[in-house]
């Protein structure tokens, strides 16, 4: 029973994790239908960048934090700019950004291969690892840092989405672009947005979990695959189905390798079942799109 | 009225699609308030025409002056963020939306705060974003959709669909708002609270161009009437002149039955 | 400090090893009176992370060598290849470097690579020298004059193992991660533990990109061996395993393998390592070994780990043997190298020199030692030797 009170922050953690590379991937995919593969270097950037201002630069945690963030927000903005804009606008098909992308996938990954080699760094957590207890949890400090840290995020995307015109406009461009252009909103400034934003909420994913293990190159396609699992299981249509699905996809796990008596190897089977199942029985994911009234 | 400087000025303005000329050096202007209906025999290029004003095609030829300012090409949003709104022939509402807040996307346009502030929420966005959900709420009552108003739009008849496109429309502050065939597909009494809705707007100091063929919905509405075919302005002049124009019967109302007998 | 420390330590391997080479290039400037030696290195494929520091290695030693005279009063020339770490690029450049005119090739890639390297050279009979501990490189091929000097594979786990026994050990867990080589190593591991009366009662996986080892970690926990045996070769999982280990509390020894001397860990696994035994081929109690301690931290201010060490007994061991043979001659370098059994290099247990003896690999089975992490840094020998 202590075990599983010991795992559930740990895998609460987890499932933030995840949550918040599903979340980058909805941002791009609502209002432009990308499914945007790179979000998982976009995570292992956002712990680079991290570490390179965290860590080499010594700059304080406040200031690497929002500066890791702020730089991957450029990156998406960037990389809308340069790649999905120019193809949208000569009018190149559905399937042309996708491909796009995933050229800027492979470029990202060697070019932060080319700088900091296939090495793992260390990035420091700004509360360290000490545990932690509240009520019958224990954790890390970490752990406890990254679930605060998702569910602000979570919260202020949320809000964002519900209580404010600006977000209503995003999941208007989601659901009819020509309309939304003819309400006066600018699909340019929406699209670029969602870049940069999904950008930079992969970046805090990849911040968050760079002190538990290490930050390396390596880290970008589990991170890529990992956030896209959640975002089936949870749903593309809602900002609260990828924290879901993130949290079932880390408990689905964490839980399996605990409990259920296969050998260790074979649990790691468990995300790839369960993308296979949602894909087959519930292809909308958990939380469908909102019934309004 | 007709004594004040027109609002909006379109000068020989051409849409050719290949070898079609769908709109034929159209010359028209409008006054705050004023509504100009806009009609003409199916394919006439009226549609076009809205589509070309609202920059969702690009105009072949011509110009178009909003407070004496050329903004003929300018992307949609931009011009929908100069005053320029509209409703569609076929309602395109945001599906998975309420009505409120399909009102209040429309409101997108009239933001000022800058993101930054809406992100990090401060006292002056936030009131902004009260400000405009009261709007949206004043709009919604205007056109009477009042009981639907939280209902998602797909649960909306086709009616009341339109007037939602109505306050949609309205939302953004328009100075001109355009309505393409907004009566088509009303009940009798859906037309006549349409009808009451956008004498309303005209009221408000709004310019209004309307495309319509129900002759007993348009001709008591407008001010003026301006007569498309085959692209090309066959007659403009007040809703009686229209009705007695020899080409106008010939080209359009001859064959709908002389319409002007029951106006 | 900060910065300068991380801003060459980003680019370590390129400028550290680039500030030797021209050091050992310019001492050759004239080609026809040096020693060329031809080393295949892997510098963009995935043994990248071994091969650079073990160059490094093979250039300091080249470098000392050629400031106190050179060879046979000759400098030595060193010609580099990279091969990316693939057999066939491997076994063209071998090819390259002898119509160069080497007079004998070092094999710094993985043991597939050195393998297929070999096909070319035992054609003309060439020296090829190789610290890859790979026990087939010698076994393949009757090749006279390919040499092996690191310390087998089996000899690190048989190692491992007779530390174990010497704990008298009845449970062990077992972690690793699902690479191709935490894997083998995991399955050696496990035969060799058996073969040691110890019993395996869990055998536990993290894998690759894995957020957390808790849950591997809690069923360890719940067994209650008396040692956990990391095979796992990932920087970050085996981060993971560490940080689990501590956030449970527990206290068991850890035993791990070679892979666990690589300095990675004492910065993404800082404080975390503490009492952690493993696999080593450096005794830095060895006068050797200290001689090359001291060259090392004189070029680059900074303690070795043993990979350098490797590249470092490359060179050496060849540099005695042209010695001694008086003669770049190909023949009569083959037949020194075969010669060499009783020099020690930097490699081994104190005491011990290599053996070539009884065969080609020369590495004395008794050399391979256990080193304890202390004070975060690779402390001092606890054990060694097979018995
Ligand atoms: N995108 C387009 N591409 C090619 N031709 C077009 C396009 N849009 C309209 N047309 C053509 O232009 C002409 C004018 O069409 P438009 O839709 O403007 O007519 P309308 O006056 O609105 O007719 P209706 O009363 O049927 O709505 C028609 O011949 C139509 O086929
Ligand atoms: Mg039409």
């Amino acid at each position: 029973m202590s075990d599983l009170l010991e795992l559930l922050v740990s895998a609460t953690a987890s499932g933030c994790v995840y949550g918040l590379v599903a979340l980058a991937y909805l941002l791009v995919l609502r209002p432009t239908g990308v499914v945007n593969f790179a979000s998982g270097e976009w995570a292992m950037m956002g712990a680079f960048a991290a570490y390179v201002l965290a860590g080499m630069l010594e700059v304080p945690t406040v200031v690497a934090i929002p500066g890791a963030v702020l730089v991957l927000a450029v990156i998406g903005w960037a990389t809308e700019w340069f790649t999905v804009r120019p193809l949208v606008e000569r009018g190149a098909g559905h399937l042309a950004p996708i491909l796009a992308l995933l050229g800027m996938l492979v470029i990202y990954h060697q070019a932060t291969l080319l700088v900091f080699g296939g090495e793992n760094y260390p990035l420091d957590g700004p509360f360290g690892f000490n545990r932690v207890e509240l009520g019958p949890f224990a954790g890390t400090s970490q752990s406890f840092f990254i679930i605060v840290m998702t569910a602000v995020i979570f919260v202020a995307v949320w809000l964002f989405f519900e209580r404010t015109v600006w977000g209503k406009s995003f999941e208007a461009v989601a659901i009819n672009r020509r309309a939304a252009a003819l309400m006066g909103i600018n699909l340019r400034l929406v699209t670029a947005l969602s870049f940069a934003g999904g950008a930079a909420v992969a970046a805090m994913a990849g911040l968050l979990d760079g002190p538990r293990g290490s930050v390396e190159v390596n880290a970008a396609l589990p991170f890529a695959v990992q956030g896209f699992s959640a975002l089936i299981i949870g749903g593309i249509n809602r900002v609260e189905g990828a924290i879901l699905g993130g949290i079932i996809l880390a408990f689905a796990e964490d839980l399996t390798r605990r409990y259920v008596p296969i050998p260790s190897g074979l649990a790691l089977g468990v995300t790839p079942v369960l993308l296979i199942a949602f894909l087959l029985v519930r292809p909308t994911g958990l939380l469908r799109a909102k019934e309004a009234g | 009225m007709t004594g004040e400087q027109p609002l909006i000025e379109v000068r020989g303005l051409t849409k050719r699609f290949g070898g079609l000329t769908a709109v034929d050096g159209l010359d028209f202007e409008i006054r705050p308030g004023e509504v100009l209906g806009l009609i003409g025999p199916n394919g006439a290029g009226k549609s076009t025409t809205f589509n070309v004003i609202s920059g969702t095609y690009q105009a072949s030829a011509g110009s178009m002056r909003l407070d004496g300012e050329e903004i003929l090409g300018l992307p949609p949003h931009r011009i929908a963020a100069r005053g320029i709104m509209r409703t569609f022939q076929h309602n395109m509402p945001f599906e998975g939306m309420s009505v409120a807040e399909n009102v209040m996307v429309g409101a997108q346009t009239t933001v000022r705060s800058t993101l930054g502030r809406i992100l990090l929420g401060t006292a002056a966005a936030r009131a902004e974003e009260q400000a405009i959900r009261a709007r949206a709420d004043e709009l919604i009552d205007f056109v009477g959709l009042s009981e639907e108003r939280d209902a998602e739009v797909t649960s909306l008849s086709f009616g009341q669909g339109r007037l939602l496109e109505t306050a949609r429309a309205l939302a953004g502050e328009p100075r001109i708002i355009l309505f393409d065939e907004p009566a088509a597909g009303l009940t009798p009494s859906e037309c006549d609270r349409l009808g009451v809705i956008i004498r309303g707007i005209a009221e408000r100091g709004i310019a209004v161009l309307l495309i319509e063929h129900d002759m007993r919905f348009l001709l008591p509405l407008a001010d003026r009437v301006i007569v498309l075919n085959f692209g090309q302005k066959i007659a403009d002049g007040t809703p009686d002149t229209i009705r007695t124009d020899p080409a106008v019967v010939d080209a359009y109302l001859g064959e709908a039955g002389g319409v002007g007998a029951d106006a | 400090m900060g910065i300068a420390r991380t801003m060459i330590g980003a680019g370590l391997r390129v400028l550290g090893v680039a500030g030797l080479a021209t050091g050992v290039m310019a001492g050759a400037a004239n080609a026809a009176d040096t020693i060329k030696i031809g080393v295949i290195t892997d510098k963009t494929g995935n043994a990248r992370f071994y091969a650079e520091p073990v160059l490094q290695g093979i250039m300091l030693a080249t470098k000392i060598a050629n400031a106190n005279g050179g060879v046979l009063g000759k400098k030595i020339e060193l010609l580099i290849e990279d091969d990316s770490n693939k057999p066939d690029v491997s076994a063209s450049k071998a090819q390259k470097l002898i119509d160069a005119g080497v007079v004998a090739i070092i094999s710094n890639s993985s043991s597939t690579a050195t393998q297929q390297a070999q096909n070319t050279t035992i054609k003309t009979l060439i020296p090829q020298v190789t610290h890859n501990g790979s026990d087939t490189l010698t076994r393949k091929l009757d090749n006279k004059c390919f040499f092996q000097i690191g310390p087998l594979g089996s000899i690190q786990i048989r190692t491992l193992m007779a530390y174990a026994r010497s704990k008298k050990l009845k449970t062990a867990s077992l972690v690793t991660d699902n690479s191709a080589l935490g894997q083998i190593l995991a399955k050696y591991f496990k035969i060799g533990l058996e073969k040691s009366g110890v019993k395996v009662t869990v055998e536990e996986v993290i894998p690759a990109g894995s957020k957390s080892a808790l849950p591997q970690m809690q069923k360890v926990r719940a067994a209650k061996t008396d040692a956990i045996f990391v095979a796992g070769v990932l920087a970050r999982e085996n981060t993971l395993f560490f940080r689990a280990y501590r956030q449970l509390g527990l206290k068991q020894p850890i035993m791990g393998s070679f892979n666990l001397s690589i300095p990675t860990f004492l910065r993404t696994a800082k404080g975390l390592m503490e009492g952690v035994t493993f696999i080593d081929a450096m005794d830095p109690a060895k006068p050797e070994a200290q001689a090359f301690i001291a060259a090392y931290q004189k070029e680059f201010g900074k303690k070795p780990f043993s990979l350098p060490a490797y590249g470092w007994d490359d060179m050496n061991f060849l540099i005695q043997a042209i010695k001694r043979a008086g003669s770049t001659d190909k023949a009569k370098l083959c037949a020194a190298l075969q010669g060499s059994t009783g020099w020690a290099g930097a490699l081994g247990a104190k005491g011990t020199a290599y053996d070539f003896s009884k065969g080609r690999a020369g590495f004395n089975p008794q050399g391979a030692v256990v080193r304890v992490i202390k004070n975060n840094d690779h402390g001092p020998v606890v054990h060694s030797g097979t018995k």
